[in-house]
């Protein structure tokens, strides 16, 4: 195991500590009580793709999508819940390279629409049943040309950009991005976006393990009405750069950026290199309104400085973001910076995870203890303008994350039975609450308290899963499935092997 | 580049504060440094050729390719294609010119890469170029009359996926895009004096065989199994996640014993991490012969505690016998724990001297020697190969030891050969005779005779911004290479 692959292991090991935004607890707590929900398991029988929640059908009840390597599965939800079969399943045209849903007509009923070299298609709902020849809905050229063998992975590829209530078509291109407008159920003509994707290109050395490789990464712009005239405009982090594409009267984007500014000490790496230890490198450009004043604000995570600065947006424009408003400083090293409403106040409050400064003996420890602590620090946002964070987070705990290495062939792999998530809110009182695995087969939930207070130490209640301890990675999804105000809780398997991955539905009851 | 009988330098830069172009993106440029006879003005800081590098390249190398100009040629692989630059200042686009959509859809912004794929396919001293696409690559030779000619096309797809959905959340992405194509090692595997293309891929090593023509099939005329990499990924593949072995294996193929055939050095690492265990790495020597190369029966097995970086072969006693130097990292408990007190870094390096037979090398190194490194350096540096065995800094045929071992210290010390106390003669480093250059370092360091003066120079290459710090010499930020010859 070589130094890089070394900085790839800690860096697979922030992947996890951005799951660690939670509150643990150590079991020897009284019983709490365990909520019921109705549980289906699917047993997927392969590689998990990616499983998305939405109303596919228009009956107003979120519905399930999952894709096994290029199999697409849909569950249709009942009234019972979800079948533990999927109502239909397909293999995804072996051309096509990207895929997402989309509601064309605006009629309720959602499409799937992939993305091939020449075009993008639909599969379309007809009745109950997704009618499995494709049509093309646009000839179209794309930087990404050709499909990943064992799997298709779901892109944001259809939003309202123009916030005319139908979904557009956004598609990544060499030199930047091209938007389609949805007009009357059709797409428009292309309309260039000049914003090049990030590209990192390795040639590779003289040897056979050897691979020249090119990573190619684009923003997720952010749609919103950032010049305040009442329509939405796309707002873009590149690099060290905020770039703004006003929409025009007449409903379009321009080519070009109207306004853009630099983000002074935003840390990029150079083309070819690689993080040191020092980790002197900037997370990318978070864009979100904060304080919901309907000014987007920025957030810019330093890595190795374990420092957030908060640009909050005003009627300024990118002018606000030439200096940062506010400082969070964590000691010891932060990959990122989770925004979430834990009071349930409207402002969304920020949860740091940090951990110590990586280096040699750091990773070390990691090989040895076989586990990573890190403490997620929690500061809540105040009304107060000038002062919207304390200096100090509100609330903090440690968590140890235990990990488990493997290898497989020339790879060397890591993985956790590690579950948190801080996005659900299991009891409707509107405040955030926890769900942290507290044994193999059980999730704990933290319920939030009232104020700043953080979350108790013992679980309010658990929740009895399939046992999570033979799996590499664990993952937990909690959406609001069956509309009664409480969160449901997907959890998502995945094996060593990613042959038996599988995914278990907990379906809340309303009024426990 | 101009044919003078001595190297020059080209080198492929940015500007020092980022200039950058109309459409944003940072402008790059080749730059030619003729070196000069004249050993007081060898080299001058100033380039002799400068060009701005078109927007669609991607890579460059540097090489005399068309057989009808004198001298060398600079070409640009771009996604479109490639150029070859060339004439009397190196910078004028010359007869060949090919647009071929590639492997590559856009430039890095601010890279222009070294492109390594550019053999001498015909051993007649004239280069030429592999083009990576996304169904394999091109192969071009030299050509009389157009520079560079097609010499047909191999076929090695490359392997494309997407970020995870977690990326939009957490890294504010729209899409990750990621393409990999296998490498090839240029090499002549059938003793033909024509250089083959080699790669592995699931079944074995595959060997694409030129032909008596120059070109090349589009399927590999021969595929190997390779038992010693099959084994341990069945080992470590599936489970429970339970088991945390480590079966790890990389190769390097080399004509170790110079008999025509090329043989196989696989590096394994083996073991476990954990308190009372640890990693360690066995390197398996595989020679081939008339019926080719056995991979479940190693002729040698050289046995090292702790992990081991890649080896590196060299002709370490100037005998112009391939010898080895390995180096190893350990990783047990007690040496974690001495690191966490000493802060320090101790890496072996063992010189294993080619002795022939079946046994290829010494039972044991003809020398070991500790490097310690400061843990500091090594983090901030980002690396672990800190001592170099390649350089013959004194002009004795015997290669030397070089250690950048702080960020403002090049240490030196020459390798002797001795009276062993048990009678006979032994190499060793010559600790007296050491000294130390006080220059800014970096780990990222050539050791080439370029004045053929017998003696290697030490070519710093900077990626970073130079920091002016300690007893280093102030440096122009903008500098981006030294060249430190005897003397200095």
């Amino acid at each position: 195991m070589n130094l890089s692959r070394m900085k790839t292991l800690s860096f697979l090991l922030t992947l996890g500590v951005i799951w660690m935004t939670a509150q643990g607890s150590v079991p020897g707590y009284a019983s709490p009580p365990e909520l019921n929900f109705k549980v289906t398991n699917i047993e997927i029988g392969g590689k998990l793709t990616d499983a998305i929640y939405e109303d596919l059908n228009g009956d107003k009840k979120v519905d399930l999508l999952i894709t096994k390597g290029r199999e697409i599965q849909v569950f249709f939800q009942e009234a019972s819940g979800f079948p533990s079969k999927p109502n239909q399943r397909w293999k995804f045209d072996r051309r096509a390279v990207l895929f997402d849903t989309v509601d064309l007509k605006g009629d309720g009923k959602r499409q799937i629409l992939f993305l091939a070299k020449d075009g993008v298609y639909t599969y379309d709902l007809v009745g109950k049943q997704y009618r499995l020849i494709r049509k093309r809905r646009k000839k179209l050229e794309t930087l990404t040309r050709r499909p990943s063998k064992g799997e298709i992975r779901r892109k944001d590829l259809c939003r309202d950009l123009n916030g005319d209530g139908l979904e557009d078509l956004l598609i990544p291109e060499a030199t930047g991005m091209a938007v389609y407008f949805n007009v009357k159920g059709k797409f428009g003509k292309r309309r260039p976006l000049f914003v090049p994707p990030n590209a990192n290109v390795q040639p590779g050395n003289d040897q056979l393990s050897s691979r020249v490789t090119t990573v190619y990464w684009f923003s997720n712009p952010s749609i919103v009405d950032f010049n305040k005239d009442g329509r939405k405009d796309m707002i873009l982090p590149v690099d060290d750069m905020v770039k703004v594409f006003p929409q025009d009267k007449a409903g379009n984007f321009p080519e070009y950026p109207a306004s853009q500014v630099k983000i002074a000490d935003q840390k990029l790496l150079e083309a070819g290199e690689r993080p040191d230890f020092e980790l002197d490198v900037s997370m990318p450009l978070q864009l979100i309104d904060l304080n919901n004043d309907g000014y987007v604000d920025m957030l810019s995570t330093h890595v190795g400085q374990g420092v957030t600065r908060i640009f909050m947006g005003s009627k300024d424009g990118v002018s606000a973001f030439k200096k940062p408003t506010h400082f969070i400083r964590a000691k010891g090293v932060s990959f990122f910076t989770f925004t979430v409403d834990l009071d349930g106040d409207g402002l969304l409050d920020l949860v740091v995870p940090r951990t110590d400064k990586i280096g040699i003996w750091y990773l070390l420890k990691v090989l040895v203890t076989r586990s990573v602590k890190i403490d997620a620090l929690c500061y809540y946002q105040r009304k107060n303008v000038n002062k919207p964070f304390p200096d100090e987070p509100d609330f903090s705990n440690e968590i140890e994350i235990p990990l488990t290495f493997k290898s497989t062939g020339s790879k060397f792999n890591v993985g956790t039975s590690f579950v948190a998530s801080i996005s659900g809110d299991f009891n409707k009182d509107g405040r955030k609450d926890v769900l942290y695995r507290t044994e193999d087969d059980e999730l704990g939930i933290f319920y939030g308290r009232k104020g700043r207070g953080g979350f108790p130490e013992d679980p309010s209640a658990v929740i009895k899963v399939k046992d999570v301890s033979n799996y590499r990675f664990m993952m937990a999804d909690v959406p609001d499935l069956n509309a009664d105000g409480r969160s449901d809780v997907v959890l998502k398997y995945y094996s060593w092997d990613r042959k038996s991955d599988r995914v278990s539905v907990h379906l809340s009851k309303d009024g426990q | 580049m101009n044919a003078d009988g001595l190297e020059d330098l080209v080198v492929a830069h940015i500007k020092g504060d980022n200039e950058r172009g109309k459409d944003g993106r940072i402008k790059r440029f080749i730059s030619v440094f003729l070196q000069r006879k004249n050993p007081k003005l060898r080299w001058i800081s100033a380039p002799s050729y400068s060009t701005e590098v078109p927007s669609d390249a991607v890579l460059f190398v540097a090489g005399d390719f068309h057989p009808g100009l004198k001298g060398g040629e600079i070409a640009l692989i771009s996604y479109t294609g490639i150029k070859l630059l060339g004439g009397r200042n190196f910078i004028q686009e010359v007869d060949f010119e090919t647009h071929v959509r590639g492997f590559f859809d856009f430039p890095a912004d601010g890279g222009l890469f070294l492109w390594t794929l550019a053999p001498d396919l015909k051993s007649d001293g004239k280069k030429g170029i592999l083009f990576p696409t996304k169904e394999g690559y091109l192969v071009y030779g030299p050509d009389p009359s157009k520079g560079l000619a097609y010499r047909g096309k191999i076929k090695i797809p490359s392997t494309e996926r997407f970020g995870p959905d977690l990326e939009t959340k957490f890294l504010n992405r729209f899409l990750t895009y990621f393409s990999r194509l296998p490498r090839v090692v240029a090499l002549d595997m059938n003793n033909d004096k024509r250089v083959d293309l080699v790669t592995y891929r699931s079944k074995g090593l595959a060997t694409f065989t030129q032909k008596d023509d120059g070109t090349f099939a589009e399927e590999p005329d021969t595929v190997t199994p390779l038992k010693v990499v099959k084994e341990a990924a069945k080992k470590s593949k599936g489970g429970d996640g339970k088991s945390d072995g480590f079966e790890n294996v990389q190769l390097a193929l080399k004509d170790l014993n110079k008999d025509g055939r090329i043989d196989i050095v696989a590096t394994k690492t083996i073991g476990k991490i954990g308190v009372f265990e640890s990693l360690r790495t066995q390197v398996l020597i595989f020679l081939a012969t008339k019926n080719g190369i056995q991979s479940d029966k190693p002729n040698r097995i050289i046995n090292l505690k702790g992990v081991t970086l890649f080896p590196e072969f060299t002709d370490f006693n100037g005998d112009d016998d391939i010898d080895i130097v390995l180096s190893s990292l350990r990783m047990d408990m007690l040496t974690n724990v001495k690191r966490a007190i000493l802060k320090s870094v101790s890496t072996t390096y063992s010189i294993y001297l080619f002795t022939g037979g079946k046994k290829v090398y010494s039972e044991d190194p003809s020398f070991e020697t500790d490097v310690d490194v400061d843990l500091e350096l090594v983090e901030k540096q980002g690396r672990v190969r800190l001592s170099f065995f390649k350089g013959d800094v004194n002009g004795d045929g015997l290669k030397d030891m070089l250690t950048v071992s702080a960020r403002t210290t090049l240490r030196v010390v020459p390798t002797v050969v001795k009276e062993s106390f048990f009678g006979g003669k032994e190499l060793k480093l010559d600790e007296s005779e050491g000294g130390e250059v006080t220059v800014q370092t970096s780990p990222n360091l050539i050791l080439k005779d370029i004045d053929k003066d017998g003696k290697d120079e030490i070519i710093f290459v900077y990626r970073k911004k130079l920091k002016s710090s300690g007893k280093a010499p102030k440096l122009d930020p903008r500098s981006i290479i030294r060249i430190v010859e005897e003397g200095q």
